[in-house]
């Protein structure tokens, strides 16, 4: 444990630290520069508990109809190999029609296991994008990961798709609809930072295969249900920007400058003055 | 019990208004156990007029003629729809495949347990049934491949899935249905939908559902797959030789799975 760590550890005292996801480091991105979140999202603090503490608790959850018809929409776009997906990508990315490899990631023999899936996304990406004999199209539900605060967040992007080109792209499968070639513009925006998210996981994990992260394009790809009778629509967007602005506010680089003298089991348990005292010097410390 | 057809008939009309009525009011749920109701009524009476016609009056008991449930146990019906496709497939476009073509529709989630029952079976009393409803393999690894049935008795090569089988399957799935689609007598509009959720992810078929041709989307299948087959068929032999070489006739039918010592849940 390296002495940030230390000091996030201590800061989050005994409770159990909240394991991150694609949406809960998005959301470190939307964060418009509240430092004492910042803090809290560096050092895995459950957030949702600590405002039920303080007397505002979060009303409601994810919503399990989101959630089903997410799932459903998903299976549709993916199923029979990624049937329709790959009509997407043929038509709009102009992808070859040999090009139909179809790798599933969500198990490994049979095994869901996380390290296990792990292993086994780095290595087909790896060969997928090394020599170029082991091809793949389509890769479903890449297991990757990244380090925030010291901690290894596990992130599953909807699919990889590669191209022959040489380039790999993040495709971000979502159910919002796309009316008349408009969507809700928050959630094109959120769905946009969660896959900026995705590239960075996957150019840090080809890094670590040697593989330089031009392999990865900027370009993600979002699929969406569409009003046409041929089902999912199409869009395609940069998140190159928010991801730099992600980039600069990596937990890590949170976690070094900040000056944490903390006492007790946790940042919460310190007095307002102080926290805002803390928050003040990590202002002016090149956060912005 | 069995119903005379005149009450039949008038059950029939009882069930017409009801799914009308639920229609009208919006009730989908209703409407639509309404219709399965109708259908089996349907048939029922169909049933009843078949026994009592001059000359085919010893007709053996039909089982369906109790009204509750379909002609045939659930993994015969699987298999009819399996031995369709002629590919390892999804439980969901099993059942879609079974409404369309053979009359009956079942949820899919019934299809989860099948297997496991058909795996118990099998290991229980080997090779007692003349085929058991059984995993399609990963090519990699020899696991089972994720939400995907096969029937035992199909060649080890078309159990075993490649990255390029899911693909080939698809194009050799919407040949069947093509072909199948094309042996009706007149149009079946399940039958169509389906094909049509086929010849839409295909590059050379009809640009729209009410255009498209049996024919022409055979043509386009079979000239997608000839640019995989080679490849994919490569993949498959030696997968299936590897199958055979090192799995024992369980394994062979329903895979096997990798033991991970450590499972623990990664570190988080």
């Amino acid at each position: 444990m390296t002495a940030t760590e230390a000091r996030l550890a201590r800061i989050r005292g005994r409770a159990v630290p909240r394991s991150h996801n694609a949406r809960t480091i998005a959301a470190l991105a939307s964060n418009p520069g509240c430092a004492r979140r910042a803090i809290m999202d560096a050092a895995a603090v459950d957030k949702q508990r600590i405002a039920a503490y303080a007397g505002f608790p979060a009303p409601f959850g994810q919503s399990g109809f989101a959630f089903a018809r997410g799932n459903a929409f998903e299976a549709q776009v993916k199923a029979s190999g990624g049937a329709e997906l790959l009509a997407l990508l043929r038509e709009h990315l102009n992808l070859p029609i040999p090009e139909a490899h179809y790798d599933d990631l969500s198990e490994v023999g049979g095994n869901a296991s996380l390290d296990l899936r792990h292993a086994e996304t780095r290595n087909k990406l790896g060969r997928a994008a090394g020599d170029g004999t082991d091809r793949g199209t389509m890769f479903d539900h890449p297991l990757l990961r990244l380090e925030v605060g010291g901690r290894h967040a596990y992130l599953e992007p909807d699919l990889i798709a590669f191209q022959l080109n040489g380039k790999f792209h993040v495709i971000e499968i979502k159910s919002f609809a796309v009316i008349d070639g408009h969507a809700d513009s928050d959630k094109v925006a959120a769905a946009a930072i969660q896959s900026a998210v995705y590239v960075m996981a996957l150019r840090q994990a080809l890094a670590e295969l040697g593989v330089g992260p031009e392999a990865v394009a900027d370009e993600t790809i979002l699929v969406c249900p569409g009003i046409s009778p041929t089902g999912p629509s199409w869009r395609r967007g940069s998140p190159g920007g928010r991801g730099r602005h992600w980039a600069r506010i990596t937990a890590s680089s949170m976690a070094i400058e900040a000056p944490w003298a903390v006492d007790g089991d946790a940042a919460w348990a310190a007095s307002p003055t102080t926290i805002m005292e803390w928050l003040c010097h990590i202002g002016s410390m090149g956060m912005s | 019990m069995t119903e005379t057809a005149e009450a039949l008939e008038r059950r029939i009309d009882r069930l017409r208004v009801a799914v009308r009525q639920a229609v009208l009011a919006g009730d989908r749920e209703r409407a639509s156990a309404l219709r399965h109701e109708l259908k089996q009524a349907e048939q029922a009476w169909e049933d009843v007029l078949a026994g009592t016609a001059p000359g085919t009056a010893s007709l053996p008991d039909v089982p369906a003629a109790e009204g509750a449930g379909p002609l045939l146990p659930l993994r015969e019906q699987v298999h009819e729809a399996l031995s369709l496709l002629t590919v390892p497939a999804a439980p969901r476009l099993i059942a879609t495949v079974h409404e369309a073509f053979f009359a009956t529709a079942f949820p899919s989630s019934r299809l989860t347990s099948l297997k496991r029952d058909e795996e118990r079976s099998f290991r229980t009393a080997p090779f007692a049934r003349p085929y058991y409803i059984c995993a399609a393999l990963t090519a990699d690894r020899l696991a089972p491949a994720r939400g995907l049935l096969a029937v035992s008795t199909w060649p080890m090569e078309r159990r075993v899935i490649g990255s390029l089988s899911p693909r080939v399957d698809f194009l050799t799935a919407a040949i069947q249905i093509a072909n199948a689609n094309d042996r009706l007598p007149a149009p079946v509009p399940a039958a169509r939908r389906l094909l049509w959720r086929f010849a839409a992810s295909i590059p050379g078929t009809a640009s729209n559902a009410t255009q498209m041709d049996p024919k022409a989307v055979t043509q386009a299948a079979h000239a997608e797959l000839a640019v995989h087959r080679a490849a994919d068929t490569a993949a498959r032999t030696a997968a299936a030789r590897q199958a055979r070489d090192q799995l024992d006739d369980a394994a062979q039918l329903f895979g096997t799975r990798l033991d991970v010592r450590h499972q623990r849940r990664g570190a988080r």
